[in-house]
């Protein structure tokens, strides 16, 4: 039986690196990794939230978190198809270099 | 960095700042309702942490006998993805 | 009144149908290039959609007979086990997303003639409609978040799809990036309900969860769940990314992103709320969400001058007069929002499609150089103008009875400010659509001329046309569709609930 809340503060840490990594950095790459951070610690919170029961470990939340890595590798992959493709134009992966992309 | 850029940089700083505020009071300050609400005909599959090495093993098997369905769309969802770079990264014929 | 069917491998048919389709589009575009046929890829493509939108009425027959179908595989119920569940309520959404698929594939069978890449292109849009109708069918909320990522993926690479110009890839990049942090939100919340109940399934957290006093935990997952859902639906403030995906989306891309895939998304927040919350709890968030995507929607659309990006805002506005109706929470306000689904499909559909044969035909996207345009595209530029004309909710379009239905239901469930914000917004949003409409009627500058379009084009934009004229005109058969679609949700909780808790 794991304490609940010192991995519950570390989820809410988490998503609070996670999203000013992706507002604050300029590389590409950089706010690719934050959102990465960020399907981390949700599946830290299902991962946590399963051994709540003492002695025992439910096995449903390991197959959800077991998917839902798999479906989260997908969509970053895509998006490092699409940093290339940005190279291609500016040559560069600076994100204030783009000319429309106001946050 | 123009006016615009400077005020969304603020707000959402002070945005983060506040859901982290928020959160930890949650977590700390109120107790997360663990299981309160299992509907009672659900009749649960645990698996006893004891032999360390097992878990892995009974978890994949749990997967593999409850989610087949699921897997199967996590399959397309990976064909769709190769399908997705393939796309992006083909040269195409000349530029238009 | 219910069917379960749970021996061996079985998906609801519509979703056989496209995913074995998206599968063999992939062969087929491999074949023509070994052959050499010409246009093999487009018309296996409408092969594949017509199929669809045939399966869609033969599960209909069957869903109308047996209430609530439960479909799972291996024999592995609910609830552990994923598991489709379709009641009238899917049936509508899935008819919608393969009704607007079918007429756009027709059109960018002329549009995309000259592009690269067709195969992929085909192949996408047939996944990205496999996805919409995965995630309408789902009866369990993983099964949902596996479809619902199907269909994200999808879009972010058919947004981008144009990618010799910088526009598209940036856009598809900030769409890709937003869209994936909702989808982080998602699975946050999805471990908070599972953290509760134990279970993932729709049937089981609505036996368990739904009463539940407020808690601030309720409030924790209530705020997830609408950033999760609300990004994909353009809810304001999580709007950004819209108007810069939809102009730089290829035309026919953006009249299914505009027209069926925001709709999906607030199809999911509907029935993940009404089916999570007890309704009276919702109002006032709900309305409040409303009136801020709506107003802000309508003032920035008065302000832009690209044709496309102030179509984009109007996208906005309408998804905030849909939230209106989930404000309401009554029966009737649902049916509101699902009339007013299939209508915007239609109507905003029909308007992304126009202006694409306009801005294929001149190559430019600015309002004030396309002055005139009237005269020399005649058939294009009636479609667009009845097409405003039923976004603006003028009555004899089926616009104006949509919106009817949704403010009066917002008067009759006691938020009566909501429905006057309503209103009004819907007469601000007529300023810019007459602007377009003086744009078109306008006398042109010398030296400006424009073919009209392909044939194929106009044939798609008078279909809708048409459509919409005799949708405003006689009703009765889709609002009386739209009602038992809501009924099913509302007032059907309890058959729901039973068939897969027995």
């Amino acid at each position: 039986m794991v304490p609940l809340e010192p991995i519950l503060v570390s989820v809410g840490l988490m998503f609070v690196i996670g999203l000013s990594c992706l507002m604050v950095k300029r590389d590409m790459v950089r706010i690719l990794i934050g959102v990465e951070i960020l399907f981390n610690a949700a599946n830290l919170c299902f991962i946590a939230l399963s051994t709540q029961v003492p002695g025992f470990v439910d096995p449903y939340a390991h197959s959800m978190v077991m998917m839902a890595i798999v479906l989260d590798g997908t969509v970053i992959a895509v998006g490092l198809a699409m940093v290339m493709n940005v190279y291609k134009h500016y040559k560069t992966i600076d994100i204030r270099k783009l000319r429309r992309l106001k946050w | 960095m123009s006016k615009m850029a400077r005020y969304g940089n603020v707000a959402a700083a002070f945005t983060i700042v506040l859901a982290l505020l928020v959160f930890s009071w949650l977590s700390v300050g109120v107790d997360f309702p663990v299981f309160e609400f299992v509907p009672e005909t659900l009749r649960r599959q645990l698996v006893p942490v004891e032999p360390y090495d097992n878990i892995a093993g009974l978890s994949s098997r749990f997967l593999w006998d409850n989610r087949a369905l699921d897997l199967t769309g996590q399959a397309f969802v990976i064909v769709a993805s190769v399908v997705c770079c393939l796309a992006l990264l083909k040269l195409g014929e000349g530029k238009h | 009144m219910v069917e379960v069917i749970s021996q061996g491998i079985n998906l609801p048919l519509p979703l056989l149908v496209l995913l074995i389709g998206g599968l063999t589009s992939l062969m087929v575009g491999l074949l023509s290039e070994r052959i050499g046929v010409a246009r093999l890829r487009e018309v296996w493509m409408i092969i594949v959609s017509s199929a669809t939108i045939i399966s869609i009425y033969y599960l209909n027959q069957s869903v109308q007979k047996a209430g609530v179908i439960v479909i799972s595989v291996w024999g592995q119920l609910p609830p552990f086990g994923g598991c489709f569940e379709i009641d009238t309520l899917s049936i509508f959404m899935s008819g919608s997303v393969a009704v607007l698929g079918f007429l756009v594939a027709i059109y960018s069978i002329s549009y995309m003639e000259k592009e690269s890449r067709l195969t992929e292109f085909y192949t996408l849009m047939t996944f990205m409609m496999a996805g919409m109708t995965g995630v309408v069918m789902a009866g369990d909320l993983f099964t949902l978040f596996v479809f619902w990522e199907l269909m994200g993926l999808s879009s972010y690479v058919l947004v981008a799809f144009l990618k010799s110009r910088w526009g598209p890839i940036e856009a598809g990049f900030k769409y890709l990036v937003m869209s994936a942090t909702a989808g982080a939100f998602l699975i946050l919340s999805m471990s908070i309900i599972y953290g509760m109940t134990g279970t993932l399934n729709f049937a089981a957290i609505a036996d368990s969860l739904r009463g539940a006093p407020t808690s601030p935990w309720i409030m924790a997952l209530f705020s997830t769940l609408v950033v999760g859902f609300g990004v994909k639906s353009a809810i304001v403030p999580l709007h950004t990314w819209l108007p810069d995906a939809h102009p730089e989306a290829p035309s026919p891309i953006s009249a299914m992103l505009s027209g069926i895939v925001i709709e999906t998304g607030l199809y999911a927040l509907a029935r993940v709320l009404f089916l999570t919350f007890d309704p009276t709890m919702l109002k006032l968030p709900i309305a409040f969400l409303a009136v801020l995507t709506m107003t802000l929607a309508n003032v920035m659309a008065l302000l832009q001058s690209d044709i496309k990006r102030l179509l984009a805002y109007s996208s906005i506005a309408q998804v905030g007069y849909m939230l209106v109706g989930l404000a309401a929470g009554t029966a009737y306000g649902f049916m509101g929002l699902f009339l007013h689904v299939f209508n915007h499909s239609m109507m905003k559909g029909m308007a992304f499609l126009a202006s694409g044969s306009i801005v294929h035909e001149t190559g430019t996207r600015d309002i004030n150089s396309l002055r005139g345009i009237g005269k020399m595209m005649p058939v294009t530029s009636i479609s667009l103008f009845i097409a405003l004309l039923g976004l603006g909710g003028v009555p004899g379009t089926n616009g104006f009875i949509s919106k009817y239905h949704l403010f009066s239901a917002a008067f009759g469930s006691g938020l009566g400010w909501l429905g006057i914000m309503g209103v009004l917004n819907s007469a601000l949003s007529m300023a810019y659509y007459i602007r377009i409409m003086q744009v078109l009627l306008g006398s042109p500058k010398e030296g400006f001329k424009a073919n009209e379009a392909p044939i194929l084009m106009l044939t798609v934009t008078m279909a809708m046309a048409v459509i919409i004229v005799i949708l405003g005109i006689w009703p009765a058969p889709l609002i009386s569709f739209a009602s038992s679609a809501s009924q099913s949700l509302v007032e059907g909780l309890s058959t729901y609930i039973g068939a897969v808790l027995g």
